[in-house]
């Protein structure tokens, strides 16, 4: 698209605004790209991009992805431009672009990575032709926002370019299908020992054929729908795996990856198997992309994963560890049960993954809630369960129906009344399980926590 | 006693299997049928105590409306003869005599007169505080489509707040006999006891208790508290996909605020 007088017009007023925002503190990771197409509606498609713009998508993962690439490139001395800590919606996507140009909309980098929600792909991709769309998984999230897969799938399908390059989580058979056509590079992990453990979960998004509804068969199923299949009836499947994590030693804490250019051994940056996918992701992509083996190996070594995410603190003889369970994500909260039971131990668990927005100013819909594996939480090693928020009670009966003894699962509206009904003689550690915007109570249940643990240890 | 659930494969989705999970911890020894696509559904050849169905996704609701085309007749005749249905969300739809979407008309089975009208751009969140038989049902909606059509001699439960069928009419659903087809998703028998206490005695479990009462009681008194807070917003912003910003004077001046109170 030319750029037009109203064009310029926005991006000055945006570049203003950004400017503004910044005298006065403001990271502005979204208003300036917000007034930027209010003014002119389709600046994403008249803005001049960078030579190479990559998409990162998928509906867990992508954001952790998105960065260890970025800190992996940085780590090598490429320049890029990205999204990080910013929104990745369209406006921000606008908001990047503006602050990566010169005054007149010129970029300033040759490569963009940006993370890229799928909802919002009939607002992007009709502008921003990427040259490779990478994503990490399709699974259901957000109900009342991305509906179902099939939704998300449609609004990729209908808006992607043919000419993008895709790599794709070759495990999940969603994801690894979309825009048939286009060219595609997939990564996966093969049936490793741990699977042997896998639990079957409440939900898979895709349990039959798309072609003929035959059901499909698992070669494996790893967690929900992610694994490798085939259909008996008609051969669709899993596509073949380029990039083939086939061993991973948790001791060394690291991994082998089959690649077009010969095996491989990275280093893992965390122990659970989201990790494993989001560092096979990271480094089938770079791989691809031209990085050596070396280069990518070297950087991963000094990695680590968002503290935001994952955070262990030692206090007195307890571990108090604050972990993200995304509120509204089966998917994600599910994997977090999995994890938890896998390390074994005496765990209490504060739950506080509700939907801060709707607490204070609507009733969440907790439908969701039966979309995740409370029956994970049945493990020996979980001694209570504290859930907390307005809904505390409705997480009470979604896990007593899960079968775990009303002994223990206690409900409780307030952090701090949380933090009270942990039974320190009787457990090891405490995760605290907080959604994107929970932070702030979550951190209310933490001091809580730690006051009693000091007092105690103090006694 | 018998349940027969059709299509779990597809029809699945917004949490209102946990129906399904409430139903099993309450009725014990009942059998559980599980029908898929590619099956002939078991009410056709025995008698089934409560047929469930509940909301998919739209390529997968047209599949279903494909699969049950073929028995339309038997299950005119089971809705008249009093058998027991539950069908949520856009299960309900498939009954209906079409769906429209975007100028495309899918033809439902037609044993309502009611007809869905899909619009991707506006996803609609709210929740639901009505009325049916003297009891307070609550529930959630998240949906595509809104229905129109004249359900005032069948309707299920009626709006105190919330919509109906769509925001025009309060009246919500579809009770025809024991047939009950709503659009409140998610898990509505374990948000509901006083309702699926009525259920349960309607299809003669006079005599099963409800699974967890007493919890179960406590967090539907505090939902009910909420949905009768005028302060809580029934309706959620749906997702539009139209820009929201805040112009007015007032936002910069509460980030100057928030800037100053910073120091």
């Amino acid at each position: 698209m030319k750029r037009n007088f109203r064009f310029y017009f926005a991006l000055f007023f945006a570049k203003c605004t950004a400017l503004v925002l910044k005298l006065i503190g403001r990271k502005g990771t979204s208003m300036p790209g917000s007034w930027a197409i209010i003014l002119c509606p389709d600046f994403l498609g008249r803005m001049p991009l960078p030579k190479e713009v990559v998409l990162v998508a998928g509906t867990n993962g992508k954001t952790t992805v998105a960065n260890l690439i970025e800190d992996i490139l940085t780590a090598n001395g490429v320049d890029y431009l990205c999204n990080r800590g910013g929104a990745n919606v369209n406006t921000g996507l606008a908001s990047t672009l503006i602050a990566g140009s010169t005054f007149f909309g010129r970029p300033k980098h040759d490569l963009a990575i940006f993370e890229f929600d799928e909802r919002s792909a009939p607002l992007i991709l009709p502008y921003i032709k990427p040259s490779t769309f990478l994503c990490t998984n399709l699974c259901r999230d957000a109900l009342d926002r991305n509906a179902n897969v099939d939704f998300i799938v449609k609004l990729i399908n209908e808006n992607l370019w043919q000419g993008a390059k895709l790599v794709v989580n070759g495990d999940d058979l969603i994801a690894s299908h979309l825009a048939p056509g286009s060219q595609r590079v997939c990564f996966g992990i093969s049936q490793l020992p741990r699977d042997s453990g896998s639990r079957p979960n409440l939900v898979r998004d895709i349990v039959c054929c798309p072609e003929c509804d035959t059901p499909l068969s698992y070669d494996f199923l790893r967690y929900n729908h992610i694994g490798r299949a085939h259909c008996p009836q008609c051969g669709w499947g899993t596509h073949p795996i380029a990039y083939d994590c086939t061993a991973v030693d948790m001791d060394a804490m690291e991994f082998t990856l089959r690649t077009p250019h010969g095996e491989e051994a990275y280093r893992l940056p965390g122990a659970n198997i989201t990790d494993l996918y989001n560092t096979v992701t990271a480094v089938a992509f770079l791989r691809d992309r031209g990085l050596s083996y070396q280069q990518v190996a070297g950087a991963l070594q000094g990695a680590q994963l968002a503290r935001s995410r994952y955070d262990v603190e030692k206090v007195g003889d307890k571990e108090v560890i604050f972990c993200l369970a995304k509120g509204q994500s089966p998917i994600a909260s599910s994997r977090v049960f999995d994890f938890i039971t896998r390390q074994g131990g005496r765990a209490a668990i504060i739950l506080l993954n509700y939907d801060s927005h709707d607490q204070a100013h609507s009733s969440e819909n907790i439908g969701w809630l039966y979309e995740v594996d409370y029956e994970f939480l049945r493990n020996d090693c979980v001694k209570q369960l504290i859930p907390t928020g307005n809904r505390c009670y409705d997480y009470q009966v979604r896990a007593l129906l899960a079968g775990m003894e009303p002994s223990r699962v206690h409900a409780a509206p307030q952090p701090e009344e949380a933090a009270a009904l942990v039974d320190l003689d009787n457990v090891d550690k405490v995760y605290i399980l907080h959604a994107v915007f929970t932070v702030p109570d979550a951190r209310r249940a933490r001091d809580e926590l730690v006051k009693r643990i000091n007092g105690k240890e103090a006694c | 006693m018998k349940i027969e659930i059709l299509y779990p494969e597809y029809a699945n989705l917004f949490g209102d299997m946990g129906n399904i999970l409430y139903l099993k911890a309450c009725l014990p020894q009942a059998e559980f049928i599980e029908t898929p696509m590619n099956s002939a559904p078991r009410f056709l050849t025995e008698p089934i105590d409560l047929i469930y169905m509940g909301p998919m996704s739209e390529p997968a609701q047209e599949k279903a409306i494909q699969r049950l085309m073929p028995y339309k007749e038997q299950l005119a005749g089971l809705i008249a003869g009093g058998a027991h249905f539950l069908f949520t969300g856009n299960a309900v739809e498939t009954l209906f005599q079409e769906i429209e979407d975007n100028g495309r008309k899918i033809p439902g089975l037609g044993l309502f007169s009611l007809t869905a009208k899909r619009n991707y751009l506006h996803r609609h969140n709210s929740n639901f505080l009505g009325g049916f038989q003297g009891m307070e049902v609550l529930g959630c909606k998240s949906q595509f489509t809104m229905a129109y059509g004249d359900n005032s001699q069948n309707y299920f439960a009626k709006a105190q707040r919330g919509i109906g069928l769509n925001r025009d009419t309060p009246l919500e659903g579809i009770r025809q006999n024991n047939f009950i087809g709503t659009y409140l998703i998610g898990p509505l028998l374990v948000m509901n006891p006083p309702f699926t206490r009525w259920l349960l005695d309607s299809m003669g479990a006079k005599d099963a208790p409800l699974a967890y009462e007493d919890a179960v009681k406590r967090a539907y008194a505090q939902r009910l508290k909420e949905f009768k807070d005028p302060a809580v917003r029934m309706e959620k912003e749906g997702d539009t996909n139209q820009l929201k910003i805040d112009f007015s004077p007032k936002s910069w001046y509460n980030i100057l605020k928030s800037k100053l109170r910073r120091g």
